[in-house]
């Protein structure tokens, strides 16, 4: 048996992009374009002027909260470089320590975290807003937020672990932990938080309001 | 004092200049699936919407694509060229097989009469007068396979059939409207 051989896709790029093709054809379609940059680079074009006939309507926050459960889980869970680390680690009998490994898990999960807040700061409408102290040591620290209110990425430069939590309802969303010479707490929420105090040892010593 | 948020805005810039979306999407990151959909949600919601009329319909097919794009490594590479238009015909083309199976099923009907009024009942309105324009600017046969294949849903099979001429002249005339509205598209595009 002898391999057919590859014609690149022509005009049915065309017809694929604006789906006038059936399921059949447009996976024979997605199999060229996967496999050959030639077709790849054929049908992109198509797909570029057919997608510019859709039009764009706000996403109900739903979906968008949807898309960030499903794509936060993998991200924490895949296969990572610093968990091959630790198990080679284990496997050569170098670092057998009750101290490491947390430590490794912590830096996986910042380096995640780190991630998914650049991506979120990039690609979204966001906005900032800026904690007012309420004691004379607070920190200078700031709200960052998604317009939607799906993500509140919390900055502050001190390296002080506090403990943020929404009001009035007083619920902790989390700590920010220190990153050098400051701290950040990274969240995804269901809902939109209308006010943040930033506890110290259980003490009020900053409060943010966020505007949409 | 503002060195903690600057030095991460930086750091951001560095790591997401142009491009990098597209390649950290085909290197398969999960971060740039989030990404992606936070840039491009209100094309790939539109292009849903635009076929399936029912918001939870429309939610479940974007939702469904990206998931099953992240379950099958290796359907976008950088080549193909915009992530953004890769991902709407994903979706849009998603949307449309789960129309067609429920016009199979005999449910589409209600659906087919109320298409056409798709781009009215939805979205912004210079949108809708920018797309009215550029496809009222095609060669009236170009104009009718396009709206066949677009606002009918119809495969080119069913267009050959329905306008009495061979599939490759459907294909060639849906081409044809492609690359004319490539020419009117661009030619509205600012400066």
């Amino acid at each position: 048996m002898t391999d057919q051989p590859h014609v690149h896709v022509g005009d049915e790029a065309d017809a694929f992009a604006l789906g006038a093709l059936g399921d059949s054809e447009n996976a024979r379609i997605e199999a060229l374009a996967s496999s050959c940059p030639t077709c790849a680079a054929r049908v992109g074009q198509a797909e570029e002027i057919a997608s510019q006939l859709v039009v764009p309507v706000d996403p109900p926050l739903a979906l968008t909260l949807r898309v960030a459960r499903t794509f936060a889980r993998p991200a924490r869970s895949r296969a990572n470089p610093a968990w091959f680390a630790v198990a080679a680690a284990f496997v050569i009998g170098l670092l057998p320590s009750t101290y490491l490994l947390p430590r490794l898990v912590y830096y996986t999960q910042q380096t995640s975290a780190r991630a998914t807040v650049l991506g979120s700061l990039v690609h979204s409408h966001f906005m900032h807003a800026q904690f007012a102290a309420l004691s004379a040591d607070a920190p200078h620290a700031k709200a960052i937020y998604a317009h939607d209110g799906s993500w509140i990425y919390l900055v502050s430069d001190s390296p002080r672990v506090l403990d943020a939590r929404t009001e009035p309802d007083g619920t902790s969303i989390g700590s920010l932990e220190p990153a050098g010479n400051a701290a950040a707490l990274y969240v995804q929420r269901a809902t939109r938080a209308r006010e943040i105090i930033l506890y110290d040892a259980g003490r009020p010593i900053a409060k943010v309001i966020l505007a949409y | 004092m503002e060195e903690p948020i600057s030095t991460i805005v930086r750091s951001a810039d560095e790591l997401l200049e142009r491009g990098a979306l597209e390649r950290a999407f085909a290197a398969h990151e999960a971060w740039a699936f989030e990404a992606a959909y936070r840039s491009y949600s209100r094309a790939l919601y539109g292009a849903a919407l635009g076929v399936l009329r029912d918001s939870e319909t429309a939610q479940d097919c974007v939702h469904d694509v990206l998931a099953r794009l992240w379950e099958r490594q290796g359907n976008y590479r950088t080549e193909r060229g915009s992530l953004a238009a890769f991902l709407t015909t994903c979706v849009r083309n998603e949307a449309l097989s789960h129309a067609r199976r429920d016009r199979n099923r005999g449910r589409i009907d209600q659906t087919l009469a109320i298409d056409e009024g798709s781009i009215e009942e939805f979205g912004d309105p210079i949108e809708r007068d920018r797309l009215v324009r550029a496809v009222g600017a095609l060669r009236p046969e170009q104009r009718e396979t396009i709206a066949l294949a677009y606002l009918r849903h119809m495969t080119h099979e069913e267009i050959a059939k329905q306008i009495g001429v061979p599939m490759g002249t459907v294909k060639s005339r849906l081409s044809g409207a492609l690359r004319s509205l490539r020419q009117s598209l661009a030619g509205e595009e600012p400066a």
